[in-house]
C-alpha cells in the first residue's frame, strides 16, 4: 500500500490525513526524522508558515526534508507548505527553495479577505478555501495546473506539487489523486 | 475579485484549523508579540493587560486601544486576534474594522451584557468564544462563533479550571455519541442547544468547529497536558510574559505542544526554565473573582 507522510509539526494535519486515506492509501503523521523513512509521498499541510519553520528549525528536520525532497519523492505542498518550498519569499531567499516561484503571504489581506472561489484544472473544477493566503507572483518555468479566473493558484514543477490554498478543507480530491498518481509512476 | 467569496463560515472556521497544533500567546507590546512570534507562536491575542494584571488592578476591563492593536499587526505577520467584552457588539465591530484576524468575545474583560451574547452570524471576521461546558460551547457555535476554547481560569497560573472544562466538553460530546435517537431531544433540552447541532454532535463524535484550551497553562507539561486530554492547541495567558525567562519559556510550550506526547521532549524543554508566574490556587479565588462564571 502506498504510504504518504503528512508534515504534523502545526497545522491542518488531520485533514489531508482523512483525504489520502479516503482515496485508499495510508497516511501517518510526521513529526520525527526517523518517520521519514519508507514513505512514498509527502505532504507539507497549510498551517503559520513562520510557526512551521521555526519547528523544522529546532527539531533538526530541514536537513532531512531536504533530502527527502531531493530524492524526487512526490510531494503536496499547500499553502504554508507552498511557502516552505518556494525560492523567493516576500522578495527574500526562501526556506527550502525547491519550487522556482516567488511568493507573498498574506497577498489577499488580513482574515475578513479569506474567501472561498472554484479552482479549474485541466481535468475539472472543484471549491478550495484560501485562508490568509499567498499569491503566487512569477511561476517560473513550472506547469500552471489550477487557476481561479486568470490565477495561478496551483502548480507542478518535478514531482512536487504546490497550491496557495486549501483543497483539504473542502474535500476537494484533485491534488491528492494527482499526488498518488506520481507515486504509481515515481 | 467576484470569484472570491469572503467570510463564509467555511473560511472563518478554516483559519482557526490552520492554527492546531498551536499555541497562541497573550501579548501587551509591540515588542512581546515579536517574541512570540520568534518563539513560535500561530498568533498572538492583542490586550492592554493579560489577565493576571486585571485581576490584581481589578476595575473594568475593555476592548484595547486601536492604537496598540495596529502597532501589533504591523509587527507580526502571524494572525492577530483582539478581545470585545461579552455581548458588546460595537467593540466587535470596531475591531472588525481594524482587520483582527480573529474577535475573542471574552471573559477575561468585564461583560457589557449580562444576558446576550453578540449575534457573530452577523460579522465577516470569525469569533472564538469560551466554554465551561458543552452546553455554552453549543449556544456560542449557534451564535456563529467559529472556534471554542475550554475556560479554564485566566489569570491564575493554576490549571486545574482549564482541566475541568476540556474534560467536561469533551466527556459530554463522549456521552452524547452513546445515546439513542430519541435520548437525543432530551439532551438537546438539557444543554439548552438546538437539537440539529446537537444530533450532528452525536453522530460526528466532535465540534463542528476547533477546540482549544485556555486559562492556567503556564508550564510546557501544562500545555502538553492539555493536548493529551484532547484540545486542539492551547491559549497562553499571563504564563509567558509573567514568568522570568518570556523568549525561552515561550519556545518550551510551543515545543511541548508540538510532541504533547512525547515526555523526553517535554522533560528537555522544562530544563533551567527560570521561575514560572507565581500564580493563584482557584479555589483561593472568591466566587465573584472567577472568571469562567462570566457567560451563559
Amino acid at each position: 500500500m502506498v504510504t504518504v507522510g503528512v508534515l504534523a509539526l502545526q497545522g491542518g494535519v488531520r485533514e489531508h490525513q482523512e483525504l489520502i486515506e479516503s482515496l485508499g492509501a495510508r497516511a501517518i503523521a510526521v513529526k520525527k526524522e526517523s518517520q521519514l523513512h519508507d514513505l512514498d509521498a509527502l505532504i507539507i499541510p497549510g498551517g503559520e508558515s513562520t510557526t512551521i519553520s521555526k519547528l523544522i528549525d529546532a527539531f533538526d528536520l530541514k536537513q532531512p526534508i531536504a533530502a527527502l525532497i531531493a530524492s524526487n519523492i512526490p510531494v503536496l505542498a499547500t499553502c504554508a507548505g507552498l511557502i516552505l518550498l518556494a525560492e523567493e519569499v516576500d522578495g527574500k531567499p526562501g526556506f527550502f527553495k525547491n519550487l522556482p516561484i516567488k511568493v507573498t503571504r498574506n497577498a489577499y489581506g488580513a482574515q475578513l479577505a479569506s474567501a472561498e472561489a472554484v479552482v479549474d484544472y485541466q481535468d475539472g473544477s472543484e471549491n478550495a478555501a484560501f485562508i490568509r493566503a499567498p499569491k503566487i507572483l512569477d511561476f517560473g518555468n513550472s506547469e500552471v495546473i489550477g487557476r481561479v479566473a486568470d490565477e495561478v493558484v496551483a502548480i507542478k514543477f518535478g514531482n512536487i506539487i504546490g497550491a496557495s490554498y486549501h483543497p483539504e478543507l473542502t474535500n476537494s480530491t484533485m491534488l491528492h489523486r494527482k499526488l498518488l498518481e506520481l507515486t504509481a509512476s515515481n | 475579485m467576484t470569484d472570491f467569496e469572503t467570510g463564509t463560515p467555511l473560511v472563518k472556521r478554516g483559519l482557526a484549523e490552520m492554527l492546531k497544533g498551536g499555541v497562541i500567546m497573550d501579548v501587551v507590546t509591540a515588542d512581546q508579540a515579536k517574541i512570540a512570534e520568534d518563539a513560535g507562536a500561530v498568533a498572538v491575542m492583542a490586550l492592554e493587560r493579560v489577565p493576571a494584571d486585571i485581576r490584581a488592578e481589578g476595575g473594568v476591563a475593555r476592548m484595547s486601544d486601536p492604537q496598540l492593536i495596529d502597532e501589533i499587526k504591523a509587527a507580526v505577520s502571524i494572525p492577530v486576534m483582539a478581545k470585545a467584552r461579552i455581548g458588546h457588539f460595537v467593540e466587535a465591530q470596531v475591531l472588525q474594522s481594524l482587520e483582527v484576524d480573529y474577535i475573542d468575545e471574552s471573559e477575561v474583560l468585564s461583560p457589557a451584557d449580562y444576558v446576550n451574547h453578540i449575534d457573530k452570524l452577523g460579522f465577516d471576521v470569525p469569533f472564538v468564544c469560551g466554554a465551561t461546558n458543552l452546553g455554552e460551547a453549543l449556544r456560542r457555535i449557534t451564535e456563529g462563533a467559529a472556534m471554542i476554547r475550554s475556560k479554564g481560569e485566566a489569570g491564575t497560573g493554576d490549571v486545574s479550571e482549564a482541566t475541568k472544562h476540556i474534560r467536561t466538553i469533551l466527556g459530554e460530546i463522549r456521552n452524547l455519541s452513546s445515546k439513542s435517537k430519541e435520548e437525543l431531544y432530551v439532551a438537546a433540552k438539557e444543554l439548552q442547544a438546538p437539537y440539529a447541532l446537537v444530533k450532528e454532535i452525536a453522530e460526528t463524535g466532535k465540534l463542528p468547529v476547533v477546540l482549544f484550551t485556555a486559562g492556567g497553562v503556564a508550564t510546557p507539561a501544562d500545555a502538553a497536558m492539555m493536548m493529551q486530554l484532547g484540545a486542539d492547541g492551547v491559549f497562553v495567558g499571563s504564563g509567558i510574559f509573567k514568568s522570568g525567562n518570556p523568549e525561552q519559556r515561550a519556545r518550551a510550550i510551543v515545543k511541548a505542544t508540538t510532541h504533547f506526547e512525547d515526555p523526553a521532549v517535554i522533560a528537555d524543554v522544562s530544563r533551567n526554565l527560570g521561575d514560572a508566574m507565581v500564580g493563584i490556587n482557584v479555589n483561593d479565588l472568591p466566587a465573584p473573582h472567577r472568571l469562567a462564571e462570566r457567560g451563559w
